[in-house]
């Protein structure tokens, strides 16, 4: 639309009117010469033209002066369209949007979780490092591999390396806060490229000891700070030691592991994260660290795999003589990865809701399927309807090309406005699929952006959609012969088309409703099945004694007390504690115990066990059964034996058919075994039981840098949250609880993707199902309409209006048969693939099936009922008036 | 005493159009002066059919129009005919009347009472 164009429409606009004003100056002109009064000339002379502006409008249509101007004017008839049937077209607007809005909102999940790139400058040109070996892979690498490699590359422009802090607590004037952090090395912005928004980013320089400095995200200082400019150059506490905030990132930079935004980056080196002489440093086969590199321009990926993996190997072979026989043969096969890191580096959320979101994303693509069908019998409908007025326009000369453009007007309009909905719906939506699928996060850990990306998936989607409804409708009114105004009375064949296109929603729908209920007993099964240990009546909060200043021996007796204050409140039966909560897997400590105490001769038997360290009176408030022996008790302190317990499957792993009381494991530098408890899902509900290490908590001093999981066993499990601040206070002010809450529902926070699942699933069954009754019903109500004049004959004849209400029904029934014979079978084979997205229930389980088939039946057949009922109540003489 | 106007069908109005551009390019008031006058007032086309017909004829490249310096000294959108439209008023003209000698012929022959 350049500046001449306009100038052109407007020289043209200008060139029409005066053309027409010339015609009227001359013949006022010449009725002024006949003689005329010159005023009653020009009233003469504009009476005999006619309207202007209807005129201009007439040579304007002729020829057109600016595409634009048509399109205006077939905007506006078609706004004016659109207003005179209101209800049809609103309906036809929310389901387009509430079609539009999920599949939109799930890809804009999908989006941001998978395809996105990051935000940084030639993003392709990052790669990610990882290990892998014949038996593994480990995406944590030695921080002597990070220098060895930073030092000696040719490929790579850059190399950088992080750890996550986790959560971790910031103090800003007082409020503490947690908030998600990174170590990062001293290169970290400079090699992927980031300028800073205010202040300055983290330098090579900063990477030191004694560096207390802090970067933060955009998003972090805009939520913390109010977007304060003067929060540059302010101290906080991070973790209890001061840091100085000396640059605030760009917004859209939220770190590099995927799935988790990142708010506070501190470097690497500093003394908080590790001391100075800490052996992190230099011990090769520590893996703790994320490295990723940004490849030179003109060296591509195989160069930097093949040149990173060749230094690795080096440096493998210098490090084999000081590894142990476990980790030699490790290195005998280990190798290094070097992978493509454009959309950050994975830590497992990627991988593990890839595939639902997939799932999901078909079946809102089904579920848009189902809406399309459904407008487009809404239109065929209204063409019918419509029919007389199209063969009057036509008459009068309306050319067919003119009338279909603005029949494809309609449709867009409908479109555009479903879409804009849509997209507003989506925005929503999105924010809530994933502060659902993690639940765990402070706030949302992915942003769902509207980029180019997204509006071209939502455009493509509405375009696909308006296609497949404004299709049916054009080419139905392109075949019908021009007045043919009279319909047949057999109106079942010729609807065949409308039929058709309700036998596919009817069967589309069942296949929807299956994946519904499949996934809703799915997500019941998870929340119902034993856990082993007894889920309801317990409260759980945490609290770290560090926090408060305590170190080492001074923590045991201060959780002592806590425990001391929880077991005097009123309605609590018992409490303890533990460092693994038994429904999140955030903290997950796992590690390969050996035998002790077998003779030298034989091979000690080994067993890969997660870990957990336990509070006495832990097994009787979680109610855990001990099998044999006893459970970790207030004996188990410092200075006494260390012990542990471990569970049945731990037990037969290590010890099949012999006792395991007595015996002695390696973890920990030596324990006794006590006792062994019951199989527990240790970390998640999905998980099975496992061979799990029990230690007394007072016996272990790591356990200690980990913030303590309380357990409260109580009727009330949804209060006591002011009683349980005032006991932590009463034992030391500098105590707060965090995470305060009852089990069951942390637990069913804990299966997020499988609450998403279940969710949408039967947002995506029922809205199918209430647009095929909606579709039936008027379908339904339409035969009868036309066939009014048929029933009135059959009832003057004599027939029962029961009858005619069976017939009726029964024309509904063979269609809704008909979806049914084609959608059980769709629904099987689509339900095979998902096996491993449902628990406890089978695909292809009858039952599901079943009630699926009924629920869609019985449906379909009420909303037939009223145009049953309808044409039974016909009066026949009217009827026969009409004919 | 006025003459009972006709309408004419839109494809014949396009047809005198182009023939009273055979003698030369005019401006729109002077071809609705011209319809009247050739066809002793029986055609009188509404300037709201002229114009249209005008710019359609114009789009369809059978006429071409340009602003000149007319008699009253203002400018005026003079249209002529061009090679396209003279070729299409030959064909039409033979068309009209073929078609006309046909009903004439019907109309002259008496029909008997059956």
């Amino acid at each position: 639309m350049s500046l001449r164009w306009w100038r052109r429409r407007d020289r043209l606009e200008r060139e029409l009117e005066a053309e027409l004003q010339d015609h009227v100056e001359r013949h006022t002109a010449d009725l002024v010469a006949q003689g005329i009064d010159p005023v009653e000339a020009r009233r003469q002379a504009r009476l005999a033209f006619g309207g202007v502006e209807a005129v201009k409008e007439e040579c304007r249509e002729a020829r057109p002066i600016a595409w634009i101007d048509e399109s205006a004017r077939d905007l506006r008839f078609a706004w004016r369209q659109l207003r005179r049937s209101r209800v049809v077209s609103a309906t036809i607007v929310v389901s387009l949007a509430l079609g539009l809005g999920g599949s939109t909102a799930l890809f804009m999940v999908y989006n941001a979780l998978c395809l996105r790139t990051l935000d940084v400058p030639k993003p392709q040109e990052l790669v990610a490092l990882s290990m892998v070996w014949d038996k593994g892979s480990n995406m944590w690498l030695p921080y002597p591999v990070f220098t060895h490699l930073r030092e000696h590359t040719r490929t790579l422009t850059g190399l950088l390396a992080y750890s996550p802090m986790g959560r971790c607590k910031v103090e800003v004037q007082g409020v503490v806060e947690p908030a998600e952090g990174l170590w990062v090395s001293g290169d970290y912005f400079s090699t992927l490229g980031v300028t800073p928004a205010a202040g300055r980013l983290l330098s090579p320089d900063d990477d030191r000891p004694d560096a207390d400095v802090l970067v933060i995200s955009h998003a972090y200082w805009r939520r913390r700070f109010g977007g304060d400019p003067a929060a540059v150059g302010r101290t906080v506490v991070l973790n209890r030691e001061s840091f100085v905030i000396v640059g605030i990132l760009p917004s859209g930079f939220a770190g590099t592991q995927v799935g988790i935004a990142s708010d506070v980056f501190a470097p690497l080196r500093n003394r908080r994260h590790a001391a100075p002489e800490s052996n992190a440093w230099t011990d090769p086969f520590q893996t703790w660290l994320q490295i990723l590199g940004r490849r030179r321009p003109d060296a591509t990926a195989l160069q930097a795999q093949a040149e990173l993996a060749a230094l690795f190997r080096g440096q493998v072979a210098e490090d084999v003589p000081r590894a142990d026989a476990g980790m030699k043969e490790i290195l005998h096969t280990v190798r290094l990865r070097v992978e493509d890191a454009s959309r950050g580096s994975d830590t497992g959320r990627r991988a593990q809701n890839r595939e639902p979101l997939r799932v999901l994303l078909v079946g809102s693509v089904v579920l848009l399927l189902v809406v399309s069908l459904n407008i487009g019998t809404v239109l065929l409908a209204r063409g019918t309807a419509r029919r007389h007025e199209m063969t009057v326009r036509l008459a009068l000369g309306a050319g067919r090309a003119r009338l279909m453009r603005q029949l494809a007007t309609e449709i867009l309009l409908l479109t555009a406005l479903g879409t804009a909905a849509g997209l507003g719906l989506a925005a929503v939506a999105s924010r809530l699929i994933i502060a659902t699928t993690f639940p765990h996060a402070s706030r949302l850990p992915l942003s769902p952006v509207l980029d180019a990306r997204v509006l071209l998936f939502e455009v493509a989607s509405a375009l696909a959609a308006a296609l497949l409804f404004g299709l049916v409708p054009a080419l139905r009114a392109a075949r019908a012969p021009l007045g043919a105004e009279r319909v047949q009375i057999r109106g079942g064949r010729r609807l065949s088309l409308h039929s058709g296109l309700m036998v596919a929603q009817i069967a589309l729908s069942v296949v929807l409703l299956l994946g519904a209920g499949l996934f809703v007993r799915s997500l019941e099964g998870l929340m119902s099945r034993g856990t082993g240990y007894d889920r309801s009546g317990i409260v759980m909060f945490e609290v770290n004694a560090r926090d408060a200043g305590h170190e080492a021996e001074a923590i045991p007796p201060v959780y002592r007390r806590v425990l001391e204050g929880l077991a005097a409140l009123p309605g609590v039966e018992a409490a303890s504690l533990s460092v693994v909560r038994p429904v999140e897997e955030s903290l997950y400590l796992a590690e390969t115990v050996t035998v002790a105490d077998t003779a030298a001769a034989t091979t000690k038997p080994s067993t890969r066990a997660a870990l957990n360290h336990v509070g006495p009176g832990f097994f009787e408030t979680l109610r855990i059964p001990i099998r044999r022996g006893r459970a970790i008790d207030a004996g188990d302190g410092p200075g006494t034996p260390p012990v542990a317990v471990i569970s049945e499957t731990m037990a037969r792993a290590l010890f099949p058919g012999a006792d395991p009381l007595g015996r002695r494991l390696n973890a920990y530098g030596g324990v006794e075994i006590v006792g062994v408890a019951g199989d527990i899902r240790h970390a998640k509900l999905k998980d099975a039981p496992r061979s799990v290490l029990y230690t007394a908590v007072y016996q272990h001093h790591r356990g200690y840098d980990y913030p303590q999981t309380f357990y409260v066993r109580t009727r009330d499990p949804g209060g006591h949250r002011e009683e349980i601040r005032a006991v932590l206070a009463g034992v030391d002010r500098r105590l707060h609880p965090t995470r305060v809450g009852p089990l069951d529902g942390w637990a069913r926070a804990s299966l997020g993707r499988e609450r998403v699942l279940a969710g949408l699933s039967t947002y995506f069954g029922v809205l199918a199902l209430v647009l095929v009754c909606l579709g039936l019903y008027g379908l339904m109500t339409y035969l009868v309409t036309l066939r009014v004049p048929e029933i009135g004959v059959r009832l003057a004849l004599g027939a029962a209006p029961g009858a005619i209400r069976a017939r009726i029904l029964g024309d509904s029934a063979r269609l809704v048969a008909a979806g049914l014979l084609i959608g059980l079978p769709a629904a099987y084979v689509a339900m095979r693939p998902l096996g491993s997205l449902i628990h406890d229930v089978a695909p292809d389980e009858p039952r599901a099936m079943l009630a699926a088939l009924v629920l869609v039946a019985l449906s379909a057949l009420a909303a037939a009922w009223w145009p049953a009922r309808r044409a039974a109540r016909v009066d026949p003489s009217v009827a026969l008036r009409e004919a | 005493m006025a003459s009972p106007k006709s309408d004419l069908p839109q494809g014949t109005l396009d047809l005198l159009v182009l023939k009273v551009l055979e003698g030369g390019p005019f401006h729109g008031y002077a071809i609705a002066q011209r319809l009247q006058l050739m066809s002793r007032n029986v055609v009188q086309a509404q300037q709201g059919t002229l114009y249209p017909a005008l710019h359609r004829l114009e789009k369809r490249g059978l006429l071409a129009a340009e602003w000149k310096v007319s008699d009253t000294g203002r400018d005026a959108k003079f249209y002529r005919l061009t090679r396209k439209g003279r070729a299409q008023l030959e064909v039409e003209t033979a068309e009209w009347q073929r078609l006309a000698e046909a009903v004439a012929a019907i109309l002259r022959t008496p029909m008997e009472e059956a």
